[in-house]
């Protein structure tokens, strides 16, 4: 993948170098002006900007980009992190955004989930974690050697955790899942749900964070036989 | 001293004393002039006897004349009756009170008493004009003359303490009003300078409340014009106290980007070492990040002093605490420690900024985290009290001995430096951000005997401004 990467710092823009290039083609410039015309030529599958640039901010960059109807995926880095300057860079039309410091495997995740919106990497639908395998497209799971299809609700919990192993995912935010903002339907339902799916993905694999939600622990789903 | 205090003593004792100089200065001229006026009547009194005996010597002998005079001057019983003392004009026009206090001699040309109401002493020698006589133990005022005609001198007295009983009544009847004024005019003018004194808390209210995120001038339109000049200085001191803030503001902003830029170089550089030699720059990346993270919260710290553009809004409090605790929940399941809610159905909306709030949660749940051993758990509670919300999170760590809870709410304080990689901020910036949204933070044992810490933060739904 061709990567073009915008950092004015001379150390830090050597560094991201060095590791990028382990697995992409990265060019990298530090002038705003010079970027937007590079970015212009969509010739990059992915642009990964700095805001603070001498000549032309990486926001007007975004702004102008998207302006022309260019899509390259672009990723904001910034030293700022008030939540406005965020939103702005989102709004302005960036894909995602990283507040120094980072780490590398933060930013190659972000890439990877860029990358992947913009029709790049794998094109199967399927999502894993440990021995857990969704197809999002036929509600399959496959756990180890048995295959099974879910009901819409169990389906769409599962797909919710599995795309953010090891992260809490909150009643409120499976309940919009299920039900939209109409959320309020019969306050057990989603532990029905979960008990349900647990009996399919083992016990231990979906944790409960009382009164808050559940966590999808991918130690656990490597390991968990279901019995 | 207090202005009103100051005003209401000068006000009052400098009318007092003009008022009692005036009746002062009024008794002195009156009195005078009552002498001269008693004098007169006394005189007049004299005069009048001389008339009548010169009339009356021409017909009648002067025994029938002492008679006649005797007889006319005597009083009526009623006038020494107890219960007339205080009505000075007698029922039926009898006469007078002072009347009995009014005497008269009568000598014949060879020195011959004829007459003596008075019935003083016979002194012997007769000498014509005013004097003063001692009869009885009063005072008595005196006019003598000497009729030219008859060769009869004639004496009239008046006893001095009726005198001064009139003088002092006219005296008092000019400062008795006045002195039962004073109490009302002190209350009047104690009631018109705070009256007078409205405009000035009017002016005072703002300032009282203004918070140093929210700088605003004073509207001098509302100023007396006694204080329009020191509303403008203070409105020239606010501006640049707002200029100073907005610097610190700019410091923060520049500052995090100045150091988090050649941060996040080190930060990877060592990463990649470490892809290269596994295990050998473990130390220098965590020292690294603690580095980054003590610039973090001292940035966090600094950006929340200065209040920023501080705007809160009604938010849905659990789904903030739901959040931070989802954000901070794979940290806990890591270190074997397990995060639960307990929440109040019905919570009010709680006026905050979202941001800093969450900041604050994570900061505190991170803490316990930090200082919870394995297999315990951190149960943060939900409820609502007093006009407010209140947060608390309460772990199963070793806690904080009572006496050092102040301290640990200081900055930059780590009670036991062996333990953890925080900056000693974490709680000082929770605390800040509290006060920010004009609630509190305190810190408190679990409250069942188990050890352990427990953090309440109160915040109220709605913050007062101005």
């Amino acid at each position: 993948m061709r990567v073009l990467l915008v950092e004015d710092d001379q150390m830090l823009a050597q560094t991201m170098l060095d590791m990028l290039r382990e697995d992409h083609t990265v060019d990298w410039l530090d002038d705003g002006q010079q970027a937007l015309g590079a970015v212009m030529e969509d010739r990059f599958d992915l642009v990964i900007l700095d805001l603070t640039l001498p000549r032309l901010d990486g926001l007007d960059i975004v702004r102008r980009v998207r302006q022309q109807g260019n899509q390259t995926p672009i990723i904001i880095l910034t030293a700022r992190s008030d939540l406005d300057e965020k939103l702005h860079g989102l709004d302005a039309g960036a894909d995602d955004y990283l507040t120094k410091p980072f780490a590398m495997a933060e930013l190659k995740a972000r890439i990877r989930a860029v990358t992947r919106r913009g029709g790049f990497g794998p094109s199967v639908p399927e999502l894993q974690v440990g021995r857990l395998k969704l197809n999002t497209e036929s509600s399959r799971l496959i756990v180890g050697d048995s295959a099974v299809s879910l009901p819409r609700s169990e389906f769409q919990i599962l797909q919710y955790l599995m795309r953010r192993p090891d992260q809490v995912a909150t009643r409120r935010q499976l309940e919009e899942q299920l039900y939209g903002w109409e959320a309020g339907a019969e306050s057990n339902a989603l532990e029905v749900h979960v008990h349900h799916l647990r009996r399919r993905v083992g016990k231990q694999t979906i944790r409960t964070v009382r009164g808050v939600g559940y966590l999808l622990d991918s130690d656990m789903a490597a390991r968990e036989s279901t019995e | 001293m207090s202005l009103t205090r100051k005003l209401v003593l000068l006000i009052t004792t400098t009318v007092s004393l003009i008022t009692l100089l005036a009746a002062g200065s009024g008794f002195m001229v009156s009195d005078n002039q009552l002498e001269e006026l008693f004098d007169a009547e006394l005189a007049q009194n004299t005069r009048v006897v001389q008339g009548l005996m010169q009339h009356m010597s021409d017909n009648h002998p002067v025994g029938q004349l002492s008679e006649t005079l005797a007889r006319a001057l005597e009083l009526p019983d009623s006038v020494y009756e107890a219960d007339n003392a205080n009505d000075e004009i007698l029922a039926d026009g009898a006469g007078h009170r002072y009347e009995r206090k009014i005497a008269f001699e009568l000598w014949s040309p060879d020195g011959e008493p004829v007459l003596d109401t008075l019935g003083a002493p016979d002194t012997g020698k007769l000498e014509p004009g005013f004097a003063w006589q001692e009869v009885g133990g009063f005072r008595w005022r005196t006019f003598t003359l000497k009729d030219p005609e008859t060769g009869f001198w004639i004496r009239s007295a008046q006893r001095e303490d009726v005198r001064d009983e009139l003088s002092q009544e006219i005296a008092l009847g000019n400062v008795l009003p006045f002195l039962i004024a004073l109490p009302l005019l002190v209350l009047a003018v104690v009631g018109s300078i705070q009256l007078g004194f409205v405009p000035l808390r009017r002016l005072e209210k703002p300032v009282r409340h203004m918070a140093p995120e929210r700088i605003h001038p004073l509207d001098d339109q509302q100023a007396p014009r006694e204080v329009v000049g020191l509303v403008h200085a203070v409105n020239g001191l606010l501006r640049r106290l707002d200029q100073a803030l907005e610097r610190e503001r700019r410091f923060s902003a520049d500052a995090a980007h100045e150091l988090r830029t050649p941060l996040t170089a080190l930060r990877l550089s060592l990463e990649k070492l470490g892809q290269d030699h596994p295990g050998e720059f473990d130390n220098l990346t965590a020292a690294v990040d603690r580095m980054v993270h003590l610039v973090e919260q001292m940035l966090l710290l600094n950006r929340v002093d200065a209040g920023g553009d501080f705007r809160p809004v009604p938010e849905d409090v659990s789904a903030l605490v739901e959040q931070s605790i989802a954000d901070v929940a794979p940290l806990a399941l890591r270190k074997q420690v397990e995060p639960e809610l307990e929440s109040a159905a019905g919570l009010p909306a709680v006026s905050c900024h979202s941001a800093l709030i969450a900041t604050m949660l994570r900061s505190l749940l991170a803490n316990a985290i930090q200082y919870s051993p394995a297999g315990t758990r951190i149960t943060t509670t939900l409820a609502q009290k007093e006009g407010g919300v209140i947060i608390a999170i309460c772990d199963q760590g070793p806690g904080i001995p009572p006496e050092e809870r102040e301290r640990a709410l200081s900055r930059f304080t780590r009670l036991d430096q062996r333990q953890g990689a925080g900056a000693g901020l974490g709680l000082a910036i929770a605390r800040r951000i509290a006060e920010l949204h004009q609630g509190s933070l305190s810190l408190s044992g679990r409250g069942d005997g188990k050890p352990g810490l427990r953090v309440n933060v109160w915040l109220p739904v709605r913050q007062t401004l101005e």
